[in-house]
């Protein structure tokens, strides 16, 4: 702290902790000020084609007709939501559910033995290198580009148009980046404690049932957050190998209700709503570490 | 089994080795079995080894196949790749790829750098609920992406055209021409893509040590030095990673065409991976698009080497 206090004397440009210092005194930093202004714009910038949507899908007719568009709705309507009801939606979030969760359970059970035997194991090194290192690269490869050789595959097998065919799809698309993420979560884990239990003669299997799962449940629990919203957006694999209502899950349902020309507005707008809704949900409730899981699927790489 | 746990224990007895290092490697195989440990640790591993075979070794091995051979199957050798090179509606695809990556790259970098930085300054509290609310796009399907720009664009519905509006100015219907639409797209694209690069450039941020700044502050370096010299290497890496991510996801992106513009006016807004998508499932010509798969796969890994080789290491060598 005395240095800093030496700096603030001989410097104009105050560096960032005198700064807090002082703000923290006055109440009006014009720093801080433009800080805020600033990250308020951008909150606005994120968070309004999520407002435009939700309000659209309540606006009467009458309001989604006026020009200029109102930003409150006068005359709000549930006509929109009676309609995508109407339209079963509810099959298509069903599907979602469906799909989203058995591919996320699925894929956390392969991938968390794989984490934890490249983590704890003595396995040649090699050997663990090239599967991690393959593992990271997938994560820069188009879905797109194994989609023609899995619908033929798929085609060829007779499985397109099934509920199964996506679980087992979005499991193993998922499975990398699984395996990834979880990497570098039992790798913050320190080992003493295992080692601690099996010198004391538990089992191996004992010492991750009562260890080392109880410890890394929290991250365990974003990651398969973040699996299910990855399941629940797909899009691409979707594309391909959903035909009918019976197989249909919401990305597509969406593309189905949006109208190229009538003005059908706010019955996409309430399909919308229904598909971000999850998200805001899970983007509030995860916050710090979501972060740290996002992130760590890119960055542990290194 | 509990015999054999005190003969090989875990492995990494102090806290900083890591985690897999082995004994010195006496060839691959014959270490994979001679312990117990191994076998079940590489029987771990396998599930997850074999999905990595079915999604990504055999759809790459299987595509070099479909490229060499035509729809009834035949073998054709290259013609399926020169035809792509007189492909003009490819061509057009990916330079409208390209052109979309010169804009939006850019862009979603400096709009996250700069939001990274915001959001970590100390001026910023509450930076978990900064962090959530900027991420949120990352979390929105590319299909409701785009379905929500679609509304915004509406000529009278949606909220883009009232500033000019108010301005006086005539509204725009931006999907409709080309030159607009391209514009209109890279906006979502940004929405979408550039709070990845304000999350992986934030996290890179929280990288760098703090005493560094008190030490250049007492050198006297100003802030704007203290940035390029010490913030700037710092988060390279990252910049590097997030430039690839980036890059990779505006050029892939499907889902926010497909609600806005389906490829139009014309084909203006067909970018690769909508081509893929319309030779492929629309045209029924899965062999031929193929090929242009391999294009996008070559364009992924050639940006990948590029930034690696030239952002990334550049500075490990210092």
């Amino acid at each position: 702290m005395a240095q800093t206090d030496v700096s603030e004397t001989t410097t104009n440009e105050p560096v960032p902790q005198d700064v807090v210092m002082a703000a923290q005194g006055r109440r009006l930093n014009p720093r801080k000020l433009l800080v805020v202004i600033v990250l308020y714009l951008a909150a606005f910038w994120t968070l309004v084609p999520m407002y435009w949507v939700a309000i659209s899908s309540i606006k009467s007719l009458r309001d989604l007709a006026h020009i200029p568009p109102r930003f409150f709705p006068t005359d709000p309507r549930l006509d929109a939501w009676v309609t995508i009801f109407e339209r079963r939606i509810l099959e298509n979030v069903y599907n979602s559910l469906v799909v989203s969760t058995l591919a996320t359970i699925i894929c956390l059970i392969i991938a968390v033995p794989a984490a934890y035997a490249a983590t704890r194991m003595r396995l040649p090194f090699k050997f663990v290198a090239i599967v991690v290192g393959l593992m990271g690269l997938v994560a820069l490869l188009p879905p797109i580009a194994s989609a023609i050789p899995l619908f033929l595959l798929g085609s060829d097998l007779g499985i397109i148009d099934e509920k199964y065919t996506l679980i087992i799809l979005y499991t193993v698309l998922n499975t990398a980046f699984a395996v990834w993420v979880l990497r570098g979560t039992f790798m913050d884990v320190p080992m003493d404690v295992e080692e601690a239990a099996l010198m004391d003669g538990d089992t191996r299997f004992g010492a991750v049932r009562r260890i080392l799962l109880p410890l890394i449940f929290p991250s365990l629990f974003s990651i398969a957050i973040l699996l299910f919203i990855f399941n629940w957006n797909e899009y691409i694999i979707a594309l391909y190998f959903v035909n009918s209502m019976k197989t249909m899950t919401l990305p597509i349902a969406i593309q189905a209700q949006i109208p190229q020309h009538e003005l059908d507005w706010g019955v996409v707008s309430a399909a919308g709503t229904i598909a971000v809704f999850p998200v805001l949900v899970a983007a509030f409730t995860l916050q710090r570490f979501l972060v740290r899981g996002l992130t760590f699927g890119v960055a542990s790489g290194q | 089994m509990t015999v054999q746990q005190t003969v090989s224990p875990l492995p990494g007895q102090g806290a900083n080795s890591p985690a897999s290092q082995p004994p010195p490697p006496q060839g691959m195989w014959s270490e994979l079995f001679s312990f117990r440990d191994n076998r079940l640790g590489v029987m771990l591993i396998i599930p997850s080894l074999l999905t990595l075979i079915l999604v990504q070794f055999y759809p790459i091995v299987y595509n070099f196949w479909l490229i060499l051979t035509s729809e009834k199957g035949e073998w054709i050798g290259l013609a399926n790749l020169s035809r792509l090179t007189r492909d003009t509606i490819f061509h057009g695809a990916l330079i409208f790829s390209l052109k979309m990556g010169i804009v939006v790259v850019p862009m979603c970098l400096l709009v996250g750098l700069g939001l990274a930085l915001l959001v970590h300054s100390d001026y910023a509290g509450r930076k978990a609920i900064w962090i959530s609310i900027l991420i949120i796009p990352l979390m929105v399907s590319e299909i409701v992406a785009g379905m929500m720009w679609k509304i915004m664009y509406h000529p009278t519905l949606g909220l883009v055209n009232v500033p000019l509006s108010a301005l006086g100015l005539e509204p725009i219907i931006w999907l409709v021409k080309a030159d607009t639409a391209f514009i209109a797209l890279c906006v979502v694209e940004i929405w979408r893509i550039s709070p990845l690069a304000f999350l992986l450039l934030y996290a890179g941020l929280n990288q760098v040590p703090r005493d560094i700044y008190e030490a250049a502050a007492v050198d006297g370096a100003t802030r704007w030095r203290a940035f390029w010299d010490m913030t700037l290497p710092y988060i390279r890496p990252m910049f590097s990673i997030a430039t690839i991510l980036v890059f990779v996801w505006s050029t892939r992106t499907i889902g926010t065409i497909a609600a806005t513009t389906q490829g139009g006016p014309g084909r203006a807004t067909w970018n690769l991976s909508w081509y893929i998508y319309g030779m492929s499932f629309q045209r029924l010509k899965p062999h031929y698009a193929s090929a242009a798969v391999l294009v996008m796969l070559l364009m992924t890994y050639i940006a990948g080497t590029i930034f690696v080789r030239y952002l990334w290491v550049e500075r490990r060598s210092r």
